[in-house]
């Protein structure tokens, strides 16, 4: 017998805190959950996407990252001293970073019977890309900075979720 | 002197796999990078390569596919092949044994991980 998953906010925060944990040995906290508002902070910022593929096309998932903390990060993985990380680093380390969560979120959420897929990530800076259809925002703190992961609506939708076990 | 084949297409994802080896005592092999599976194709086929270790998500040959093409070759099938991947996945464990792989190891990579699946696959005389 399959375990039906828990809440979907409770995925997400389980995913995100084993990932920063074991990546950047940081803590995270669940601030909030919003419906289809994109959030107002990191405009200048880092994200990355990846879209989930398989075993059903959930959609895209977006993670976005202020620039103090983006450094922070890397510097942490790559274990960088009186250094600064470069653009490219910085790319690399979040595109890593959101590859893990999805990892994570796949187990957590998926039939474990189903083959995972999932694309490769996609970076950048600044305005975040449009979201094509209705979405949450997670919102968690790590220190006093905000890291928003964005997830499809059908990503919370226990029918799809049925759907799938049957 | 061994040579490890580091196949991934972040860097981080390459140099954490790197220090973790040099870490639990593989610090005098030489390590060569690819990005993608065509790219570890080329390596290998001009280079003697004592363990592959590739990433599955990546583009132009993932790493299903080079792990098909390593397994199926009579020159490459004898190179123990280790997959790291992000992707915590029974059915996707099973595919990869079905193919051949010799260690499924979990992201992130620790050198503890690197270490049993060295020791369990290849044997401690890797390192001598």
């Amino acid at each position: 017998m399959i375990p039906k998953p828990g809440s979907c906010e409770d995925l997400i925060y389980k995913a995100l805190s084993e990932a920063f944990e074991t990546l950047v040995f940081e803590e995270v906290v669940l601030s909030e959950v919003t419906s289809n508002k994109l959030p107002e902070a990191n405009l200048d910022g880092w994200w990355a996407s990846i879209k989930m593929l398989a075993p059903l096309p959930w959609g895209e998932i977006v993670i976005t990252v202020p620039d103090a903390l983006m450094n922070r990060f890397t510097e942490a993985i790559l274990g960088l001293t009186g250094e600064a990380p470069t653009a490219e680093q910085n790319f690399d380390n979040l595109g890593e970073i959101l590859n893990t969560i999805c990892g994570r979120l796949m187990a957590l959420r998926s039939n474990p019977d189903r083959v995972f897929r999932i694309g490769l990530p996609v970076s950048g800076r600044g305005l975040i890309p449009e979201q094509s259809g209705p979405f949450r925002c997670v919102n968690v703190l790590v220190g006093e900075e905000h890291i928003y992961l964005l997830a499809p609506e059908s990503f919370w939708d226990d029918i799809i979720w049925e759907l799938e076990l049957s | 002197m061994r040579t490890i084949l580091i196949v991934d297409d972040s860097a981080t994802a390459r140099r954490i796999i790197q220090q973790c080896l040099e870490m639990i005592g593989c610090a005098g092999c030489e390590f060569v990078h690819a990005t993608d599976g065509i790219e570890a194709l080329g390596i290998l086929r001009t280079r003697d390569i004592s363990l592959l270790i590739t990433d599955m998500n990546m583009p132009n040959l993932d790493g299903t596919g080079l792990l098909k093409a390593v397994k199926g070759s009579p020159k490459l099938n004898h190179i123990p092949v280790f997959v790291i991947s992000s992707l915590t996945n029974p059915a996707l464990e099973s595919e990869l044994k079905s193919i051949g792989v010799d260690k499924i190891i979990y992201k992130p990579a620790s050198p503890q991980k690197l270490l049993d699946g060295i020791e369990q696959t290849v044997g401690k005389e890797f390192f001598e």
